[in-house]
This record gives structure tokens, C-alpha cells and sequence, in this order.
């Protein structure tokens, strides 16, 4: 299955063990992603807050290039906030003609066009679990993640607000839980895995970033996590790379690693850490990958206690 | 936990509050006042380079910004640099000029829809 394949600023540097163990998956699983030529930042948060014109041009400059460039019309993107807005702008433009034909007055200034509904936009983890599929991903796993206690984080940008198609659930979806059943790993409950990360308020109000930080770190110790597994360069680098600055600002302890769920599909596929950028986190994800064990862990049946270890009421006297 | 049943995307309406907040300075109130200086710090890199440039956005804004708060950023930046994940120069997409000329022109159709 080919793809147009959007990387988006982040994977080129600071998320690069994204695009890194995407691109280390994708054959073993059939995919073949061919990077948009020349394409541009998609804006993110920040030209929408100021210019919605601009914001949506800058995005319809790299729908116009990927349908261009691209036969089957497909783009694939691994970041949240990409996907997001590249989906959104292509909804908004097939919802409203005269918005599209503003962002095409705009587009034609750079001899480019684009003619709203023509490229789809889904999300790394749509195509993982929807193209591709559970079964065929579980036939790929040689090295299970046996032991590894997992907390799923979705953040908030693929699921809400959901222009292109709805996820399971806005609110507690279970894609990614599956996906990393699939892999051989204990996923735990996480109530938060759809909780905002803060996205850029680590530079523009930093008690609110540290607040949001905290209750997902909070929240997946509670649930004895040994790591936090996500799907967007900002929320990884949210709860990583700030992980230390919540630590002091609050005085807690916390050491979780965040992965992207590519690395550990890598990992579950039987490829090297390396080949997959682990140990380019901050939280070094080392001593939780050690807990792997080789064999499914036993659980053991809870054994029904005999009947006279049954707690009955003392009713005194000779009982 | 329920949701807008007329799927209004209320984020895209707080979008529209947020640059009129912006267009009339009614931000300088709000206890984010500096939303919008980092918001255009990050435009002018999009639109010189058309792709972001982490350190030059960091830096630039907290030095108009924030200038006391740069040691805190100091520490982490430096462990981006060492870890590989922050460029020191930025890139800039060969098209550029083309970018350009599609933003102006967005600039000069404008409007809110």
C-alpha cells in the first residue's frame, strides 16, 4: 500500500525516532510512504490563533503538492497537530466554496490549485490499525512485550474535534490499547489518555504546562505504568523533555518514558533499539525495556479460599 | 460526558475569539498575554524558512519575552542539542518565495468565514 507520506516539522529533528521507527515499520508491514516534495509547516496552533486566511493557504499549499505528486490521493501524517489541520482545512474547504475559492485566489499566486476533497488525510495510527490491521500486525510480532506495563496516551488532537472520521471514542478511545495488546504488552487503564499535554503553553504560561504535565505523569505512576506510550511529537516531547522541569517545579520524583508506539512495534518486530531512535529521550526508556520478559507472564488463577477460611460473621459464643 | 449535538467544533470558535481578542488587544488582559507574541515569533519563522526552526524560535521569543526565564529553558536545550533533536541552523524549503507569494496573497484576500 503506497502513501503520500506528510512529515511535519517536528520529525524532522526533534521528533526524528518517530519518523525514524515509522520508517523501520512500515515495509515489515507492507507500506511504502513517499515523502511530499518540498512541502511546508502546517501552521501548528499558532497561525490559525492570527490569521485564519494565511493559516489555511500555508495548509492547501501542501494538499495542492501531495495531489499533485500523489496518485492514489492518500497522505499519511504521524503528527497530531498535521493531521489536524490538514484534515480540517480540506473539510472546511469542501463544507464552504467560497472559502475555497478564496484559499485557491491565494494558491494561484504560486501557480498551484487544489480542489478540496481530492487528498485524505489519516493519522499514522489509522493506517497502522485500519490498513493494515491487528491480525496482520500480530503475525509480525517475534518478540513480544511480555510484562511491559503500558499506559496508551492519545492527547487530544486526534480524537477531538474528529473532522475526517470519528476515533472509537472522544473521550476513552481503545485503538492504541488493542494495538499494544497486540504487541504482547499489558496495557493499563489510563483515565487521562485523552487529557491535553499543553501543547506550547511550556512557553507561554508555564504554571498551566506544568499542571497538565503533572497529572498525566501522575496518573500513569498511579497505574504503576512503566511507560507511557504515544502518537504525537508534542505530547512526547511535552511529557519528556519537561519531565525534569515538573519534577523541580513540584518536587516529585517521577521517571516515566514516553515512546511512540512505532518503536515499540519495532521493538515487538524483533528490530534493534537502535534502529528505532530509543535513547534519544530525555527519560532514558532503558531500565523499563529491561522488565521485557521472554515468556507470557503465568497468571495465576485467583484459587477459591477454603470454606472455612471464609470470613463469617463471629457470632460469639462457640461459634 | 456530553458533546455538542449539532457537532459545532467549539475549538474553531475559540480560534475566531482568539484573533478577534488579538486584532482589537484585548489579549493584553488575559493571564496568557504572551500567546500572541509567541504565535508571531513562530509565524515569521514559518513564513522566512517555511518550515519551523526550534532554537531561533525559542531564543528569539524568550529574549523579547521572557529574557529572565532563559536559564530555565538553558538546561533542556542543551539536552536537545546533545541528544540530536534541535537543528542549530534551520532549513529552508526550495520553494519559499512561491510560500511567500501564496501568504501575501492570503493576507490581501483575508476576511474571516
Amino acid at each position: 500500500m503506497k502513501y503520500g507520506y506528510y512529515p511535519g516539522c517536528s520529525l524532522e529533528r526533534n521528533a526524528k525516532a518517530y519518523h525514524q521507527s515509522a520508517m523501520a515499520v512500515a515495509p515489515l508491514l507492507g507500506l511504502e510512504f513517499v515523502e511530499v516534495e518540498d512541502w511546508n509547516c502546517c501552521g501548528a496552533t499558532e497561525v490559525i490563533a492570527v490569521d485564519q486566511m494565511a493559516a489555511y493557504a500555508l495548509i492547501a499549499r501542501n494538499l495542492a503538492l501531495a495531489a499533485e505528486q500523489n496518485g492514489n490521493g492518500h497522505l499519511v501524517a504521524p503528527c497530531s497537530a498535521c493531521f489536524l489541520n490538514l484534515s480540517k482545512a480540506d473539510h472546511y474547504m469542501i463544507e464552504s466554496p467560497e472559502l475555497a475559492e478564496k484559499v485557491n485566489t491565494a494558491l494561484a499566486a504560486g501557480d498551484l490549485h487544489y480542489e478540496p476533497g481530492t487528498v485524505k488525510t489519516s493519522h499514522l495510527l489509522q493506517v497502522i490499525t485500519e490498513a493494515v490491521g491487528l491480525e496482520a500486525i500480530a503475525e509480525k510480532v517475534t518478540k513480544p512485550l511480555y510484562g511491559l506495563r503500558v499506559a496508551p496516551y492519545y492527547g487530544c488532537l486526534i480524537v477531538r474535534p474528529g473532522f475526517e472520521k470519528k476515533y472509537d471514542d472522544y473521550e476513552y478511545p481503545t485503538v492504541l490499547d488493542d494495538l499494544m495488546k497486540t504487541l504482547g504488552s499489558e496495557v493499563v487503564d489510563f483515565p487521562l489518555k485523552a487529557h491535553c499535554c499543553g501543547g506550547h503553553m511550556t512557553q507561554i504560561s508555564e504554571p498551566v504546562a506544568m499542571e497538565l504535565i503533572r497529572r498525566l505523569l501522575h496518573n500513569a505512576a498511579e497505574y504503576e505504568a512503566d511507560l507511557i506510550v504515544t502518537l504525537c511529537p508534542m505530547c512526547q516531547f511535552n511529557l519528556d523533555a519537561f519531565q525534569d522541569n515538573v519534577n523541580k517545579y513540584f518536587g516529585t520524583d517521577y521517571h516515566i518514558p514516553i515512546l511512540y508506539f512505532t518503536q515499540l512495534m519495532g521493538l515487538a518486530f524483533g528490530l534493534s533499539p537502535d534502529e528505532l531512535g530509543i535513547g534519544t529521550e530525555f527519560v532514558s526508556a532503558r531500565p523499563a525495556l529491561d522488565k521485557i520478559l521472554s515468556e507470557a507472564p503465568t497468571k495465576e488463577k485467583p484459587k477459591r479460599p477454603p470454606k472455612e477460611a471464609l470470613p463469617m460473621p463471629s457470632l460469639g459464643g462457640e461459634g | 460526558m456530553v458533546r455538542c449535538p449539532q457537532e459545532i467544533h467549539i475549538t474553531d470558535i475559540m480560534y475566531t475569539l482568539k484573533r478577534k481578542a488579538i486584532a482589537e488587544g484585548y489579549y493584553r488582559e488575559s493571564t496568557a498575554a504572551d500567546a500572541p507574541g509567541w504565535s508571531e515569533t513562530y509565524i515569521d519563522f514559518v513564513e522566512k524558512y517555511g518550515r519551523s526552526f526550534e532554537l531561533g524560535l525559542m531564543t528569539r521569543y524568550h529574549l523579547r519575552h521572557h529574557p529572565l526565564d532563559m536559564y530555565k529553558m538553558a538546561p533542556m536545550g542543551l539536552g536537545m542539542l546533545r541528544k540530536g533533536r534541535m537543528d542549530l541552523t534551520p532549513t529552508r524549503i526550495k520553494g519559499i518565495k512561491q510560500l511567500q507569494a501564496i501568504l501575501n496573497k492570503a493576507r490581501e484576500v483575508g476576511g474571516e468565514l
